[in-house]
């Protein structure tokens, strides 16, 4: 996080020296996606950060390595797509930051020239 | 290194043509540089490779031979430089294909209206005669098995990502039943296809071309990213229903549902790991590293992804 202000800061400082142009209201589009990202990560974080730690506590695992590691030990070969169900949760917050908008189906085409049946 | 009028002088030597009227870059890829060129009235293109480049462009020259051979449209190569040290580095020169392939244009222009309404077909045929063209020449080709590639690319990138390890090991505990090597086309999707009004006019970008399962180039457009925003799963336009069906219909294997769900959980891991390879380069113009950590970020797209086609919320 503090990664992204720190760049976002900086590139604010040089761009204010520099004239207007479509590559920068490129930038600028680009530096406030990442302040939206920012803003909802903080305002989430805790909770996101405990959540996932009590799913990994669930599935017997301290952190993400050992869990990675287990999977691919094939310690949980009978219980995979359960534990999808689980780490989607995870998963779920982690759009929720990103890009809260895939976490939505796209929509059909509003297109007569494409068929939407199969 | 050549200078632009050193060049476009070593070009016209190689075509034995008429002073070049115009040389252009385009774009500057990982492994290539495009030029635009015209001479004696005719568009070409130029690739060449980058200095350190280890892509093998004369077995990519001999794809493009026998795709073209196959039926598939294909950019007709006017010049194998593959082998030749005229411009310093490999390279090739192809005629020019009219068509768009900016995929979000295709997808919703209105000039595209009637090739949305015949591209899930074409599409499915070009897919077909790629896979049914002869591979005798083309054993050079990678072989190698894609699970085991996506491990090791895994392996290389350092931190864990369990999600995708449930994937890796998804895919290893449900292979379907082997079917013989065709050739992949291996970037088959809109952003690598040349549209005209009318439809299909051309299949470009071939470096990724390998041998495999036929399934997997199916597979590869129905990744979301290449959907670009439409709800329809088969590259944005059509249904994989409609897509295997096609297919089929175009003399291609016949196609299960599971099967291409397979390979999707797959081609949807590819996209991850290539996601954060690129989240983790400092080069390609991305000049802010904000940028560079929202792309890093923008993986857990793909983990969602993974975990709805391995176990789909009802909706």
């Amino acid at each position: 996080m503090l990664e992204i202000v720190q760049s976002v800061q900086q590139w604010w400082s040089q761009a204010a020296t520099q004239p207007a142009s479509s590559r920068r209201t490129f930038d600028i589009q680009v530096a406030v996606n990442a302040l939206d990202i920012v803003q909802r990560e903080l305002r989430d974080f805790t909770r996101q950060r405990s959540a996932h730690r009590s799913r990994l506590a669930s599935l017997g695992h301290g952190d993400d390595r050992s869990l990675a590691n287990a999977i691919r030990g094939g310690a949980h070969d009978d219980d995979l797509e359960a534990l999808a169900a689980v780490l989607r949760e995870s998963i779920h917050d982690k759009v929720a930051v990103a890009n809260p908008r895939w976490l939505q189906s796209d929509p059909l085409p509003n297109d007569p020239a494409v068929p939407t049946t199969g | 290194m050549i200078q632009h009028a050193e060049l476009a002088s070593r070009l016209q030597a190689v075509l034995g043509s008429g002073p070049l009227t115009r040389l252009e870059r385009l774009s500057s890829g990982a492994s290539r540089e495009t030029w635009r060129l015209e001479c004696d009235g005719r568009q070409l293109i130029l690739q060449r490779l980058r200095r350190g480049a280890v892509t093998r462009l004369d077995l990519e020259v001999r794809v493009l031979d026998v795709a073209a051979g196959a039926g598939v449209p294909t950019p007709r190569v006017v010049f194998d430089g593959s082998r030749s040290d005229a411009l310093e580095r490999p390279f090739v020169i192809v005629e020019t294909i009219a068509g768009e392939s900016i995929a979000r244009k295709i997808l919703r222009d209105n000039d595209f209206v009637v090739a949305r309404r015949r591209l899930p077909q074409q599409i499915a045929e070009a897919a077909a005669r790629i896979h049914a063209a002869p591979t005798a020449e083309l054993a050079a080709l990678p072989d190698a098995d894609q699970v085991e590639s996506l491990r090791n690319l895994l392996d290389g990138l350092g931190d864990p990502h369990p999600v995708f390890e449930i994937a890796l090991r998804w895919l290893e505990l449900h292979r379907p039943a082997p079917r013989a090597n065709v050739l992949v086309h291996g970037d088959l999707r809109l952003g690598n296809l040349l549209v005209t009004p009318s439809g299909l006019s051309g299949v470009l970008d071939w470096e990724l071309s390998h041998l495999g399962s036929p399934v997997e180039d199916l597979a590869w457009m129905c990744v979301r990213a290449w959907r670009f925003g439409s709800g329809l799963p088969v590259a944005g336009l059509a249904t994989r229903e409609q897509m295997l069906a096609h297919y089929a219909a175009a003399g291609g294997a016949v196609i299960s549902l599971e099967e291409l769900r397979w390979w999707e959980v797959l081609g949807t891991l590819k996209w991850g790991l290539i996601c954060i390879m690129q989240s983790q380069t400092h080069l390609r113009g991305l000049v802010n590293s904000h940028e560079l950590a929202i792309l890093g970020r923008r993986v857990c797209e793909n983990e969602w992804d993974i975990l709805q086609l391995l176990s789909p919320v009802p909706a």
